[in-house]
Formats: C-alpha cells, structure tokens, sequence
C-alpha cells in the first residue's frame, strides 16, 4: 500500500507546491481565434472590463507572425482616468503577461483595456468573434472580444491559494454553501479514503 | 464468518461511492455535468407540468434557469477552458438576489438533445425538485444531484455482489474491484451531476449482478423476475439498456439449456425476466403513442436527437458502417479509409475513461495519461496472468463468460452506430468515454482479475495497491477540477 501511496503522495505534493503566476479573473471570452491584428502604431480598445483588486499584470492571446512580439503597450482606464499600465516585448505566440503598474487600488469596474502596438512588427490578438461588443481598432468597430486574464501578483502555488480558491468554490451554489463547501469536498474525500483502506485491511485473507 | 462479514464489506463500498459522488457534487459547478442543463429543464419541466418534453418548437429552458445559467455565465464557461465562472462575493450576492426573484418556471417543453430520454430517473428527480420548492433553482439542483449520488452507492453495491458471484473464491478481491469502480473518476464526476447516466449504471450493475446469480445458483424465477426488472427499468431510464440486452438473452438462453432437472424453474424465470423487461418498455412505448405525443423510442447511444428507427440501409451502407464501426474502437488498417482524424481508442476512449470532464474541455496533461496508460498496461497484464491461470475454471464457464461479452460487444455496437448516424446525419461527433459505463462491473472484475493476478501470496498487497493508485487517480481528477473552475 505504502509503495503506491508515495509516488501519488510526492506526485501531489509536487503539484500543490509548484509556484506560477494565477488568475486573478479573466473575461472568460475564448481564444478560440485570432480576431484581429494589430498594425504598428494601431490600438485597440475593449470596454467593459472588470479589473480585480488584485491584478498585478495582464494576459493576452498573442500572434507575432514568426517573429519577436513587437513593443507594445496595456492601458486600463476608467472613463478619462488611467487606473493602470504596462508594456510588453519579445515576447512569442499564445499567452502572454504584461506587468501591470497600478495608479488606483482596489477593484475597477466598467473599465477599459487599450491595447497599443508600437511596432516594427504585427501583432494579432486572440478572441471570439460575436456582435459589435464596443470593442474597436482605432475607431473602426471590432466584431470580436478579445480575451483578458488578469494575473495575480508573483508566483504562487495552489497552497498559497487554497483559501482563495475555497472562497470561489462557494460562489454562484445554493445559497446555504460558502467557502466551507469546498473544505467539506475534501473531507468527504479524505473519508471516503479512509473507509475503503480500512475496508481493503480488514478484509485481507488471515 | 465471511458470511458474517461481506455485508458490512459491501456497504462500507458503497458508502465510499456515496461520499466521493458528493465531493464530486460539491466541486464541480451547476451545469458542468454534460448535459446536465437540459436534464434539469426536462425534470423542471415534468415537475412543473406533469408532462414529458416533447418534439415542439419552443423554450425548452424555463426563465428561471435561463436566468440561472446567464449569472453563472455559463456559455461563456463551457467548452472554453480560459472561462471561469463568477468568483467574487459582490457577484454572489447579485446572483443570490437574482436567483429569488419570482421568474416563470414553465418552459414550453420543447426539444432538446434529452428529449428522447425515457422519463424514469426524470421522475425520481420530481420528489427533490418539489421538496426544495420554495429554494432557488440552484438550490434544487444540488438536491436533485443527491439522487445521482445515491445511485452512485447503489451501483458499487452491486457491482461488490457482481464479483462476490463472479470470483468467489477470492472474497478479498471483491471490495478491491468495487473500490476500483468507487474511485473512478468519470463515474464520480458523472454520479455527482443530475444525468440520467446515473440511473443506467445502477440497472446495468444490477443487471450484470442477477445474471451472475443466475449462473452461481441456477435462474429461479425470484432472480428472473429481478433481473427483468433491472433491464426493463434500465429500459425507461436510458435507451442504451437495449445495448445489453442481447447478452443477457443469451446468458438467459443457456441458463435454461444447462439447468438439466431444474429447466422447468429455470424456463419460468427465464419468461418473468422477458415479461419484467418488457413490461416498462411496452407501457414506455404506448404512453408515447397515445398520451406524450413523442415518437414510439427515443434515441439510442449518447443523448442525441434522432432515434434509431430513422435508419435505413440506403442512408447508413453496412460496409462503410464495419469501417467505421472498426475504426471507433480500434487503430484503422492499411485498406481503409479513415473515419477520424485522430485515434478514438487513444483520444476519445482511454483519455476520456482517465480524465476528461466538463463539457470535454479539461483533463489531464499528456504525461498524466502516460503515467495512466503504464497503471493501466500492468493492471491488465495482471488480468491476463490471472485468466491464464484460472483457464481450466474459464472454459467450464465459457457461456457466462460469453453473456457478458455479448453484453458489452452489444453496447460497443450501439454506442458505435449512434455515432455513425451522428457523423452522416450532421457530421457532429458526440460520442463520449461515458457511454462505456455501464460496463463498470466488468472494469471492476479486471482489477479484481489484476489483483488475483499477483498470485495468491501477493495478490492482496497488490489489491490495496490498486484500490490506493484508484483514489489517487479519483484525487487527482478532483484537483484539476478545482484547478479548472476555481484557480
């Protein structure tokens, strides 16, 4: 029992204590396409965005055509007011983060992200097409959303964020359920365990 | 003393499977069960009106739980594996507000991919839907997912009485086999959503039971009559029971062949087991014909629209069918023409049974299903020594043995043909590791097999091995879902 237990032990323990950067929140629109490319000196602009208290750096779906990410640059605003903003180079295909230096703390919401490409090169952005969302490239309407995740200061593991993650589990179920759901799954699991080991013990040949 | 003691054994197995279905019920969040939306439309439906969902035009979701599934963005969530669902307080409480103003819980019955389901697990989910009448509709979902969970307990009940009959002399494989099916990850995480699956895998797990009964101790016409009950009611609770039951007619049939002085007995339990299978069946069918309005049969395999009897040879040619039909399960041979664009036996059949959940859009990483694949190649290098071993046993019961494979070769070929409709009729694929299911008792007896495969000095440290690598496995699959909704 031991010699399967400790590689799934270790293997867990691996898993839970591996530090990477974690959501914050996103938008939830899939990087299903590319909906739109970005020419040197372009930008994009998406409003409606709700960005977390605690959002340190943007993610975006990026296509650089085969060649380093062009320089470009995140604004988050609300109305005529700059809430946050970073930059971004080098970078290659797929998921990219963009540090994020915040002017106002706390949640904003009804914001709006622009996305600036500096050039040389083109820079496309992954998303879903849908009907006009207020989404624009310069001032031509874009008939997509691009996605948007926001990153959570630093590297964390999945122990770090045990108790935010129990308090998502606990949003959007029956009203009576809360944080505690998602402790309680894991001592329905660790019981279940326990009883079938028990079982398997004291139903071996004697 | 064995006697004394199997009972609690079995029990406690069952409890395992209640306690890991409601973990997963708890994780896992409103709606991410496949097709768990529209099963909740046709229970709020029938509950609301007293009447199946039918083949109309129309909403086929209430206000309510259209509502319901707009605040916990669930379109947005689905089948898109950047997508989370709400995670913040302030959303809570706007949901919570949200979920109790007084929204029409009437659809108007239309058609969706569940409409052709027989009503059965439909009306046990009525008695919690009405108990929770006063609660929002999430609320009632999760009193609804506690039936599924029930009958995840139920199913490894039977599944521990199936290997009890089939390895008898080896009572300590049995929990080892029911833990294995307990701790499987796909059947906890379909057991703990509201899916009528979960109905069809307590018949089909009852069925498997009876008929191992039946040849342990001769078809008496008290295990006939049950063993028809648990196909007819399989019957009314999904469509794909007609999968199993050629097997079973089969095993019945040499039941009554080799029953010698006791044939008379073994003929009437053999006619109580049709009568009992057909009985829900034929009142299923006329209650269509002349009260629902629907057509005579629902669909077969999956959930799909459609129905079997649309098929016509001109449409469907059984020679592309043999092609396709190989191709479904096995890798393609060098004269034919592909039918996938990738290995179902690899992709849609091993990867689907170790881990993907949802809408299909998560699971484990490729090294996860590499690891599984090397547990997987052992345990049934394991099987295999055991039935070498036992060979000498194995062809005194070659006909058991045969009703069980004609039992799952007949599920494999209808699960099979539904696809093959599916992809000429639309080009849609739909089929899903979560169809094989029904032949969990037979998953069990391999582990059980693996275990007795280790010999008999070793064979039960390697059992509480498998049982141990089976809730890592289930841990495992539990995580990446909080991963995968919640991190």
């Amino acid at each position: 029992m031991l010699v399967a237990a400790a590689p799934l032990a270790v293997g867990a323990a691996l898993l839970l204590t591996r530090e990477e950067p974690r959501l914050a929140a996103t938008n939830s629109v899939a990087p299903a396409v590319y909906v739109t490319t970005l020419e040197p000196g372009q930008r994009l602009c998406q409003p409606h965005q709700q960005l977390p208290a605690q959002a340190a750096a943007a993610r975006l779906f990026a296509g650089v055509y085969g060649r380093p990410g062009p320089p470009m640059r995140v604004t988050v605003g609300q109305g005529a007011r700059q809430v946050a903003a970073g930059s971004a180079s080098g970078y290659g295909d797929g998921m990219i983060r963009v540090p994020l230096r915040r002017v106002a703390r706390g949640p904003v919401g009804d914001a709006t992200l622009c996305v600036l490409n500096r050039g040389p090169g083109r820079l496309a952005l992954g998303g879903r097409p849908e009907p006009p969302s207020g989404t624009v490239v310069g001032a031509t309407p874009l008939q997509a959303r691009v996605y948007v995740g926001w990153l959570r200061p630093g590297r964390e593991s999945w122990l770090d964020l045990a108790g935010t993650v129990a308090e998502r589990a606990g949003v959007g179920k029956a009203g009576f359920m809360g944080a505690w759901t998602l402790w309680a799954a894991l001592a329905l699991i660790v019981a279940a365990a326990a009883l079938a080991l028990t079982t398997v013990v004291r139903w071996r040949p004697r | 003393m064995i006697e004394r003691r199997w009972r609690a054994a079995a029990v406690a197995c069952a409890v395992v499977a209640g306690l890991n279905a409601l973990a997963w019920a708890l994780i896992t969040p409103p709606f991410h069960v496949p097709d768990e939306p529209q099963h909740v439309a046709y229970v709020q439906y029938l509950a609301e009106t007293g009447k199946v969902p039918r083949h109309v035009p129309g909403n086929a979701f209430s206000d309510e739980e259209a509502r319901a599934s707009d605040l916990l963005r669930f379109n947005l969530v689905a089948g898109n594996r950047e997508g989370r669902p709400p995670w913040t307080a302030a959303e809570d409480a706007e949901i919570q507000r949200q979920l109790d103003l007084p929204l029409s819980r009437r659809s108007d019955g239309a058609f969706t991919n569940v409409t052709n389901n027989p009503p059965l697990y439909y009306a046990l989910e009525v008695a919690p839907y009405a108990a929770g009448g006063g609660a929002t509709l999430i609320e009632r979902l999760y009193l609804m997912r506690l039936v599924s969970v029930l009958l995840a307990a139920v199913t490894v009940l039977f599944v521990f009485l199936f290997l009890r009959e089939l390895v008898p002399g080896a009572p300590w494989a049995w929990p080892v086999g029911a833990l294995a099916a307990a701790f499987q990850p796909l059947f906890g995480f379909v057991s703990g959503g509201v899916n009528n699956d979960a109905l069809l895998f307590a018949t089909s797990a009852a069925a498997f039971y009876l008929l191992a009964r039946a040849f342990r101790r001769g078809l008496s016409p008290r295990v006939g009559l049950a063993l028809g009950a648990a196909v007819g009611l399989g019957l009314v609770a999904k469509a794909n029971t007609i999968g199993l039951v050629p097997g079973i007619a089969l095993g019945l049939a040499a039941l009554v062949w080799r029953a010698g002085g006791r044939r008379p007995a073994a003929l009437r339990g053999a006619l109580l087991a049709a009568g009992a299978a057909a009985a829900p069946a034929v009142l299923y069918v006329v209650l269509n014909a002349t009260v629902w309005d629907r057509p005579l049969w629902g669909a077969g395999a999956g959930d799909g629209g459609g129905g079997l009897e649309a098929a016509t040879p001109n449409q469907y040619p059984l020679r592309h069918f043999a092609s396709y039909l190989w191709q479904f399960y096995l890798p393609p041979l060098p004269f034919m023409q592909d039918e996938f664009p990738y290995l179902p036996l690899w992709e849609t059949w091993f990867k689907g049974f170790v881990a993907r959940f949802g809408w299909l859009d998560y699971g484990f990483g490729l090294w996860g299903y590499r690891v599984a694949l090397a547990a997987f190649t052992a345990v049934g290098a394991l099987a295999l020594a055991a039935l070498l071993r036992m060979r000498g046993a194995l062809a005194q019961r070659w006909r058991e043995l045969l009703a069980y494979a004609t039992m799952a070769a007949g599920l494999l070929l209808l699960i099979a043909y539904a696809g093959f409709h599916g992809k000429v009729d639309t080009n849609y694929r739909f089929e899903q590791a979560r169809y094989l299911l029904p032949l969990l008792p037979l998953y069990a007896a391999g582990v059980a097999l693996a275990a007795r495969g280790a010999g008999a000095r070793w064979g039960p440290p390697v059992g509480a091995a498998l049982v141990v690598a089976a809730i890592g496995h289930d841990v495992f699959a539990q995580l990446v879902t909080i991963a995968r909704y919640y991190g």
